[in-house]
C-alpha cells in the first residue's frame, strides 16, 4: 500500500466490469459522501442519516464530462436544454459504522461497463484517487475492523471454489481461526507474565505477598507449553487436512502414452478440453481444467504418456507428468482395455492412486468384477463409478475443522511451534526460564504476526496484492 | 567568563552521579543543594538493589559511577536474589546504613576534584537566546509543520522545533548567580512538593525539608511540561518497640560479591537483620474502615502514584481477596535508634497508622518515629528530554532522576549519570555516552522514559530488558567498562581493573580450553560422563561445574604429576599436549601459579563471566544475532528536518505523535507508543529512499 494516505478517499469499481444487471461502484474516505453527490442531479435530496439505499438520479453530464473528449462533446451533440439522468441506487454509511471505518459510498448503476468507468473516472476527476488493489480492505484493517487473518478470509470467500472452501472462507472471515491465535497468545502472554513475575517480583524467597504455591515453577511451564504445541500441532494437522478443500484437490491422470488419458479428462469435464488423436504422446505439456462435484472443487489435471523418450519436448513433458503424479492429492493410473498393462511405475507411487482402465467398450464383455475401475471415455459408461470414487476418496479427507488454517497461517505456526518445541526442550534440560523465555518470547512474535500488522510489511503486501480492487 | 561549566542542581542520588561524572570529565562542576547534610539522602527504605534495579546500580558503577561503591562501604545485609533463577536476573541487594551513605557520599564528593559542593536553593534557570542558525532552523521547521490539523491534544505545550533558548546559569533565591553553559536539575520530589498525612498538608520536599516552590515556578513558566506525580514511604518506628519472638529474621549473606566492578568487596564490621511479619485480617479491617481518611483516597493528591510500590491503603482496595500482605522490618542503621518498615507506605493520619501498625503481630506495640506520609511533585514529560536528557525546549538544560518520572534510587542514579557525562560531553564537543537497549539496563530507562514517556513513577524490571540474557550482573565491566574508559569516565585504578579483568578472562579462558579432566574427576565433580572420555575443562562448564572447581581437580593433578615427573599424569598424550599448549599460551607455568598472578576477585569476576557464557552459549548467540537483526533500524537516523507529514502511508495519529516527540533514530520512533510495525516500514522506505536521491 505506497499509495496509502488517510486523508485521501478512494474509488473503485466493486463489481466486474462486463455487461451486468447492476454495476456497483464503492468509494470511501472523508470525501466519499461528498464525491458520490456531486454525481447527482441538481435537486436530488438525500436521506444522508441512513445506512439505506436510496434511489438517486445520476448527472449524467457529469460522467460524460470525464470520457474522452469529454467536454466537447457534450458541448457539440447535446443543446443544454434538457439535463440528461439515470436512475441508480446509493448507499451511505458513516464511518466508524462501514466496511472500512470511514465514510463510505457505494453507487448501483445500470450494468454497463462504459458507465461504471465513466462514474469511476467522473469521481478521479472531482478529486478521488483510484484504490489500489485491496486497498478497501486494508483500510478496514487499519481501522481495527478485520485483523489480517479476516482479510485474508474476504479474498478466499471471493476466490471459494467450493462449498467447502466457502464454508472455510465464511468461518474465517468470522474470526475462527483468529480467535483461536489469540487465545494461545493470551496463553503464552499469561506464561510470560508468570515468568517475569518470578523474576521480577518473587525475587526474594521470603516475599509473602505472593503466594508461592500459584507462581509458575519450570515443571508447570513445560507442562503448559507442552498442551499448547499439542494444540497446535493437531491445529496444523487439521489445517494440512483442510488444503485440498480449501485450493480444490487435484486429481493426477498419468499413465502410458495413448491409453486414452485426454480422452478421459474430457469425458470427465464434459467438454473437449485437451486434444485427443490416435497418435501416442499427442499431449505434450500438462492441462489443468477445475470441476465440481458435489460441492468439492477439484483439479484435474491430464498429463504426456509417461515413457522414456529421446525427444527432448517430450521428455520435458513425461518430467511434469512425473511431477505432477507425485504432487497430486489423488492419482489416477491408466491403461488402456486394448494395450498391455503397464504397472504403476515405483517412482511414481507413494500417495492415494487409483487405478483405471480405458477403453472397456473394446472389450466383448465389460468386466463387472474387475478390481480396477472401467471406463469408457466414448460411452461414458463406468464415468459415474470413478467421480464416486473420487468423491470417496475426498470424503476420506474427512471435513476440516472451521477454525483450521491456510497455508501461510500454518507455515507461521509451524515457525512458532519450533520455538516453543526449543523453549520445552529446554526447560527439560534444566535451562533457566530467563533463557527459555527468549523462544517463547519469539513464538508470541510469530503467532501475533499472523493476525496483527507485523514488521514485516511484505506479509501484509502479499496478503493484499492477492486481492481485486474494489474489495 | 562563566563561574562553571557545568551546575548540578539537587544533591540525591541523581544530582551525585551527575557531578561526579562531569567533574570526573575534567568539567568545573558545581553541585547546589538545599543542605548539605541532606546529600544522597534514602527518602524512603535504606535498600538498594534487587532484579533489573541491582544491575542498574552495577551498570553505573561499571561507568565510574558512585552508587554501587557507596553501597558497598556502607551495607548491613547483602543478599544474592534470584540464586535459582537464571544467570541473567539474579542481582545483589543491599540495606545500607542509612546515616554511613548519605555521609560516605558526601565524603567522595567533598574528595572529588573539579566538583564545589554549594548550599542553597535555586530560584530559577537562567537562559539565554540561541544565535543563528538554530533558531533559523526552528523557524523553517515551523513553517513545513503549519499544515498539520491543529487538533491533537499532544500538541498542545509539546515542543515541535528546535530549542529557542538555552541555558546560562542559575539564580539563588538568596540572590547568588552562578554562571554555566551546562546545567543539570534533580530535585528529585522537591519541585512545588506537598506531603501529605490525613488531612494534614504541608509544602515539603521531605517530611520536614522544605519543598523547592521558586524552582517550580520557574521551570513552568519557561514551558516545561510538568505534570504531578506522587510517592509515598511508610512510618518508622523505634527499634525497642519490636517484639521480636513474633518475626522472621533475615539474615545478610556472606557474600563476596559486590556491586564494585573494579574493586574487592569489603565485609561490613557488622550485619544487621531484617525482620519479616505480615499484616492480619484486623489490619485490613481498620485500613478498609478508615481509607476515606487517607490522602489517597480523599481526592487530596492529584499525582499518580507509582503502580510497582503501591501504598498499603492501594493494596488492600485494590485487592481485597489478599489477606496478607508482608512487612518487612529493617534496619536504618547501626546508631540509631529507627526501623523501616517496608511495605507499609501509607498517607493514613497518625492515629490509623498507630492503630494498623498495632494489629500486625510483632508490632502490637511499636512506637511510630516518624510517621509515613505522601509526597506530591512536579515532574516533567520525559518525552519532552531527547535520549541524551537534554530539554527539547532549553538547549544545555539536562534533566535527570525522579523529577524525570521514576521511582527508584538505582534509576535515579542512572539517569544522574546519564545527565551529568552528556551534558559535560557536549560541552566537550564529543558525542553522548552510546548507551543502548543492547547495551545496559541504563539504554533500556533512558529509551524507555524518552520515547514511550512515564505517565507513573516508571520502575525498572528484567521484563523490560528485551536483551536481558545480554545484560547481567556478571558482564557489566566487559560491556560498559571500555565505554567509561574511552570516554573518560574510569580513575587509572579503574582503568588498570578493567585491563586486568579482561586479561584474567583470556587467561581463565585458555586455562579451561587446556585442562583436561579424567572420568574419575569428572565423577568427583559429579557431572555427567560420557562414553568414558576425558574431556576439556570449558566442557566440564559446560555440564554445569564451576571454573573454581575444574582448575581445583586440575591442580590436585597437576600437583601430583608434578611429583611424579610427569609420569602417568594422564592415560593419553592428550593431557600432555595440553600442557605444552598452556606454556605456548604464557599463561603460566601452572593453573596454579596464573590463579594468583591477579587480585583475586578478578579471577572470581572472569571464572563467573565465563561459567555464565559457556553455560548459555547457544542463547547468548541467539540474543546476540537479534540484536544484530535489529541494529540497522535500530540505529538509522531520522534526517533532523523530516517531516512526518510528508511521508506516505502513516496513520496520522503516528505523524502527530512522532513530530511531537521528534525521535532522533528509526529504532527510537519504533517504540513511540502507538507507533505500528507499517509505520515504521513506512518510514523506514521513505528514509531510504530520501537519502539514495542525496
Amino acid at each position: 500500500m505506497q499509495a496509502y494516505l488517510e486523508a485521501d478517499t478512494i474509488v473503485a469499481p466493486a463489481s466486474a466490469l462486463a455487461p451486468s444487471a447492476i454495476a456497483v461502484l464503492r468509494l470511501s474516505g472523508p470525501q466519499a459522501w461528498d464525491l458520490a453527490r456531486q454525481l447527482l442531479a441538481a435537486g436530488t435530496t438525500l436521506q444522508a442519516e441512513a445506512r439505506l439505499a436510496q434511489l438517486v438520479s445520476l448527472d449524467l453530464d457529469k460522467l460524460l464530462d470525464s470520457g474522452p473528449g469529454g467536454a466537447e462533446n457534450r458541448r457539440l451533440e447535446k443543446p443544454a436544454q434538457q439535463p440528461q439522468e439515470d436512475r441508480a441506487v446509493l448507499t451511505l454509511w458513516a464511518g466508524p459504522r462501514s466496511y472500512t471505518g470511514e465514510d463510505m459510498a457505494e453507487l448501483q448503476l445500470h450494468g454497463s461497463p462504459l458507465l461504471l468507468r465513466l462514474a469511476v473516472q467522473a469521481c478521479l476527476r472531482l478529486g478521488a484517487r483510484l484504490a489500489e488493489a485491496g486497498e478497501f480492505t486494508y483500510r478496514a484493517c487499519l481501522a481495527g475492523k478485520l485483523d489480517l487473518t479476516q482479510a485474508e478470509a474476504v479474498n478466499e470467500l471471493i476466490h471459494a471454489g467450493s462449498q467447502s472452501a466457502l464454508r472455510l472462507a465464511s468461518a474465517a472471515l468470522a474470526g475462527l481461526p483468529s480467535a483461536r491465535l489469540k487465545d494461545w497468545n493470551a496463553r503464552l502472554l499469561g506464561l510470560l507474565a508468570g515468568i517475569e513475575v518470578i523474576h521480577d517480583y518473587a525475587a526474594d524467597d521470603l516475599d509473602a505477598s505472593l503466594d508461592q504455591s500459584t507462581l509458575l515453577t519450570s515443571a508447570g511451564l513445560h507442562a503448559q507449553l507442552e498442551l499448547l504445541a499439542a494444540e497446535m500441532r493437531e491445529a496444523l494437522r487439521q489445517s494440512e487436512r483442510s488444503a485440498p478443500l480449501r485450493s480444490g484437490i487435484s486429481v493426477a491422470i498419468c499413465g502410458p502414452p495413448n491409453v486414452g488419458k485426454s480422452t478421459l479428462f474430457n469425458a470427465l469435464l464434459g467438454h473437449e478440453r485437451s486434444i485427443t488423436a490416435p497418435q501416442p504422446g499427442t499431449t505434450r505439456d500438462y492441462i489443468t481444467a477445475g470441476l465440481e462435484e458435489q460441492g468439492l472443487s477439484l483439479k484435474l489435471v491430464d498429463t504426456a504418456g509417461y515413457r522414456d523418450t529421446a525427444d527432448a519436448i517430450e521428455a520435458a513433458g513425461v518430467r511434469l507428468a512425473a511431477d505432477w503424479a507425485r504432487s497430486a492429492d489423488l492419482l489416477l493410473w491408466v491403461n488402456a482395455a486394448d494395450a498391455p498393462p503397464a504397472e504403476l511405475p515405483a517412482e511414481l507411487a507413494g500417495g492415494a492412486a487409483v487405478k483405471v482402465i480405458t477403453r472397456c467398450d473394446l472389450l466383448p464383455h465389460w468386466p463387472v468384477e474387475s478390481a480396477q475401475l472401467c471406463v469408457s471415455g466414448i460411452s461414458g459408461r463406468g464415468l459415474d463409478r470413478l467421480r464416486e470414487r473420487l468423491i470417496e476418496h475426498v470424503a476420506s479427507l474427512g471435513e476440516a475443522a472451521l477454525d483450521s488454517f491456510n497455508q501461510r497461517q500454518a507455515g507461521q505456526i509451524q515457525a512458532a511451534l519450533s520455538s516453543l518445541e526449543a523453549a520445552i526442550a529446554g526447560l527439560a534440560r534444566g535451562v533457566p526460564m530467563d533463557a527459555a523465555s527468549l523462544d517463547i518470547y519469539r513464538a508470541r512474535e510469530l503467532l501475533q504476526g499472523i493476525y496483527e500488522h507485523s514488521d514485516r510489511a511484505a506479509v501484509v503486501n502479499s496478503i493484499f496484492a492477492s486481492f481485486c480492487v474494489g474489495k | 567568563m562563566q563561574d562553571f561549566d557545568v551546575i548540578v542542581v539537587g544533591a540525591g542520588h541523581a544530582g551525585c552521579e551527575a557531578a561526579h561524572a562531569a567533574a570526573r570529565l575534567g568539567l568545573r562542576t558545581a553541585l547546589i543543594t538545599m543542605e548539605l547534610a541532606a546529600i544522597a539522602r534514602m527518602s524512603c527504605n535504606p535498600s538498594i538493589g534487587g532484579p533489573a534495579k541491582g544491575h542498574l546500580t552495577r551498570e553505573i558503577d561499571a561507568l565510574g559511577g558512585l552508587q554501587g561503591l557507596v553501597t558497598d562501604r556502607t551495607y548491613v545485609n547483602l543478599r544474592m536474589l534470584n540464586t535459582g533463577k537464571g544467570a541473567s536476573v539474579q542481582a545483589l541487594r543491599a540495606q545500607s546504613d542509612r546515616n554511613a551513605y548519605s555521609a560516605y557520599m558526601r565524603g567522595v564528593l567533598a574528595g572529588t576534584q573539579n566538583l564545589t559542593l554549594i548550599e542553597g536553593e535555586v530560584a530559577q534557570i537562567n537562559t539565554g537566546l540561541v544565535q543563528g542558525q538554530r533558531s533559523e532552523v526552528g523557524g523553517l521547521h515551523v513553517g513545513a509543520h503549519s499544515v498539520r490539523p491543529a487538533h491533537s491534544e499532544l500538541e498542545a505545550g509539546r515542543t515541535l522545533c528546535a530549542p529557542t533558548a538555552s541555558v546560562t546559569g542559575v539564580t539563588l533565591t538568596d540572590g547568588r548567580v552562578y554562571k554555566a553553559e551546562r546545567v543539570v536539575i534533580s530535585p528529585g520530589t522537591f519541585t512545588r512538593a506537598v506531603c501529605f498525612m490525613g488531612s494534614r498538608t504541608h509544602r515539603a520536599g521531605r517530611w520536614g525539608e522544605s519543598s523547592a516552590d521558586a524552582l517550580g515556578a520557574d521551570l513552568e513558566q519557561r514551558g516545561l511540561p510538568l505534570r504531578r506525580l506522587k510517592t509515598g514511604t511508610s512510618p518508622r518506628i523505634a527499634r525497642d518497640s519490636v517484639d521480636y519472638t513474633k518475626c522472621d529474621p533475615q539474615l545478610s549473606e556472606w557474600r563476596e560479591d559486590a556491586f564494585c566492578n573494579y574493586a574487592p568487596s569489603m565485609l561490613p564490621a557488622w550485619f544487621l537483620p531484617n525482620w519479616h511479619t505480615r499484616t492480619s485480617d484486623s489490619t485490613r479491617e481498620i485500613i478498609q474502615r478508615h481509607s476515606h481518611e487517607s490522602a489517597l483516597h480523599s481526592g487530596l493528591i492529584s499525582g499518580v502514584g507509582p503502580r510497582y510500590c503501591p501504598s498499603i491503603e492501594d493494596k488492600i482496595a485494590k485487592f481485597p481477596e489478599t489477606r496478607v500482605h508482608p512487612v518487612f522490618i529493617e534496619p536504618d542503621g547501626l546508631d540509631v535508634d529507627i526501623l523501616y518498615l517496608q511495605g507499609l507506605s501509607t498517607s493514613l493520619p497518625l492515629e490509623v497508622q498507630y492503630m494498623f501498625l498495632h494489629s500486625i503481630p510483632g508490632l502490637e506495640r511499636a512506637k511510630i518515629k516518624r510517621p509515613g506520609y505522601a509526597v506530591e511533585y512536579d515532574a516533567v514529560d520525559p518525552l519532552d528530554l531527547d535520549s541524551a536528557l537534554q530539554s527539547k525546549r532549553i538547549a544545555g538544560l539536562y534533566c535527570a532522576g525522579q523529577f524525570n518520572g521514576t521511582s527508584g534510587y538505582e534509576e535515579a542514579a542512572a539517569q544522574g549519570l546519564v545527565a551529568g557525562a552528556n551534558a559535560s560531553l557536549s560541552l566537550l564537543g564529543r558525542e553522548a555516552l552510546p548507551l543502548g537497549r543492547d547495551n545496559s539496563y541504563i539504554g533500556v530507562l533512558v529509551d524507555d522514559l524518552t520515547t514511550r514517556g512515564a505517565d507513573e513513577p516508571y520502575r525498572m524490571l528484567t521484563a523490560r530488558a528485551e536483551h536481558r540474557l545480554l545484560l547481567r550482573h556478571d558482564n557489566a565491566a566487559l560491556r560498559l567498562g571500555p565505554i567509561a574508559r574511552d570516554f573518560g569516565l574510569l580513575n587509572a585504578e579503574q582503568t588498570q581493573a578493567l585491563e586486568a579483568l579482561r586479561q584474567r578472562v583470556h587467561a581463565v579462558q585458555a586455562e579451561l580450553e587446556n585442562t583436561r579432566l579424567t572420568v574419575a574427576q569428572q565423577q568427583a565433580l559429579g557431572l555427567p560422563v560420557r562414553n568414558n572420555e576425558t574431556i576439556r575443562g570449558i566442557e566440564a562448564i559446560r555440564r554445569g561445574a564451576s571454573a573454581q572447581e575444574v582448575l581445583n581437580a586440575e591442580c590436585a593433578v597437576l600437583n601430583e604429576s608434578q611429583k611424579a615427573e610427569g609420569k602417568g599424569r594422564l592415560d593419553s598424550g592428550e593431557g600432555l599436549m595440553a600442557n605444552g599448549e598452556k606454556s605456548e599460551h604464557g599463561s603460566g607455568d601452572s593453573a596454579l601459579s596464573t590463579q594468583h598472578s591477579a587480585p583475586a576477585f578478578l579471577t572470581r569476576s572472569a571464572q563467573r563471566y565465563i561459567e555464565v557464557e559457556t553455560q548459555y552459549e547457544g542463547y547468548l548467540e541467539r540474543a546476540r544475532l537479534q540484536v544484530e537483526a535489529m541494529r540497522e533500524r535500530e540505529h538509522l537516523r531520522l534526517p533532523a528536518e523530516l517531516d512526518f507529514y510528508a511521508v506516505p502511508g502513516l496513520l496520522s495519529a503516528t505523524r502527530e505523535r512522532l513530530s511531537a516527540i521528534l525521535p532522533a533514530t528509526l529504532g527510537q520512533a519504533m517504540r513511540v507508543q502507538g507507533v505500528t510495525p507499517a509505520d515504521i516500514a513506512a518510514l523506514h522506505v521513505w528514509i531510504r529512499r530520501a537519502t539514495a536521491h542525496k
